[in-house]
């Protein structure tokens, strides 16, 4: 690919993973707040067998948490990227169930139980458009501008040559 | 094919390490949750929908004597106990508490026809319960429009009137 074009389609995941990673860290703020409310919101969906609607409720905000933060700092780009496409996948999943079944919820997916949260089809898609986002930067990975890029830049000048796989991309 | 192991892995680190972090923070958070639930969420059902409406009758047009005929006041007890239709039997509506099977048995072994049922006009209480007694194969079910206001303003027989409470006495 054109050396040029490439410089432009990899600076262009910089603001889409800084959106990315805010909207789940904005995301996992509350659900951290109120485990008990997600936890509530994960049942609604009647999916998991109760005994695991507890663990997901107490782990899931903090991946979503950490892999926000990473993926604003560009730490791990890629892996951080990827996580938030298997999530997103999972989330879709969910949600197609539910729409299928036609469950009357609210998606959960941010403070619950607000009036206007309750899924639908606009829920399927804005989560369609944040996976395509998440594959975006999985396959552009963090470019310059990230810790990714600042950490392979050093690595260069301490021993030219060897460019770790988690680097600039 | 070496560097998608890498990110493989670092995704799962990634992952891994943040759910541990958040099984930490809620072992040490009061007010942390139980790692299996220890009761079933309390999750929304929809409410059951009546889909039957009963027959509604006026006051005026409701026959004079109603020997024959089966009062149910769908009233909460609280409201029933401060005055009911003669003889009513005490059958109190609760969308979300469906009629005891053995009061349907026992109003269906009346025969057609011969069921009113007397609500109060603040939800309506007697067009839903007739509407669910109707549902539940009931016959010609009827309800009084107005409820139990129009019963008491019709002039039809009340039992129960509202007892003094002993605050309320004035002592000399």
């Amino acid at each position: 690919m054109n050396a040029r074009v490439r410089t432009w389609l990899v600076a262009l995941a910089l603001p889409l993973r800084v959106y990315l990673g805010a909207v789940f860290l904005w995301a996992a703020v509350y659900k951290i707040a109120d485990p008990h409310a997600f936890g509530l919101s994960i049942a609604t969906y009647d999916i998991l067998p109760l005994s695991l609607v507890n663990l997901l409720a107490i782990c899931l905000p903090w991946v979503e948490a950490v892999v926000g933060l990473t993926l604003i700092a560009g730490l791990w780009t890629r892996a951080s990227a990827l996580a938030v496409t298997g999530m997103m996948i999972m989330f879709m999943a969910a949600l197609g169930q539910a729409l299928a079944k036609d469950l009357q919820l609210s998606c959960g997916c941010f403070a619950s139980a607000e009036a206007g949260d309750e899924i639908s089809a606009g829920t399927m898609l804005r989560d369609a458009l944040w996976l395509l986002g998440a594959l975006y930067v999985l396959a552009a990975g963090g470019g310059r501008l990230s810790l990714d890029g600042l950490l392979a830049r050093g690595r260069r000048r301490v021993a030219p040559g060897l460019d770790a796989a988690g680097g600039a991309g | 094919m070496r560097r998608a192991v890498i990110v493989l892995l670092q995704s799962v680190l990634l992952s891994g390490g943040a759910a541990a972090l958040g099984l930490a923070v809620n072992a040490l958070r009061p007010g942390g949750l139980p790692l299996v639930a220890e009761e079933p969420y309390a999750i929304y059902k929809d409410c059951p929908l009546l889909t039957k409406e009963a027959q509604a009758v006026t006051p005026e047009a409701l026959e004079a004597d109603l020997g024959g005929l089966v009062v149910v006041d769908a009233r909460p007890a609280k409201e029933a106990a401060a005055g009911r239709p003669v003889g009513a039997l005490p059958v109190p509506f609760d969308l979300l508490d469906p009629v005891d099977p053995g009061v349907v048995a026992e109003l269906r072994a009346r025969g057609p026809g011969r069921v009113l049922v007397v609500g109060d006009t603040e939800i309506d209480s007697g067009r839903l319960l007739a509407g669910e007694l109707a549902e539940a194969g009931l016959q010609g079910v009827r309800y009084l429009k107005g409820g139990f206001p129009a019963w008491r303003q019709a002039g039809r027989p009340v039992e129960g009137a509202p007892q003094p409470g002993p605050d309320k006495e004035v002592v000399p």
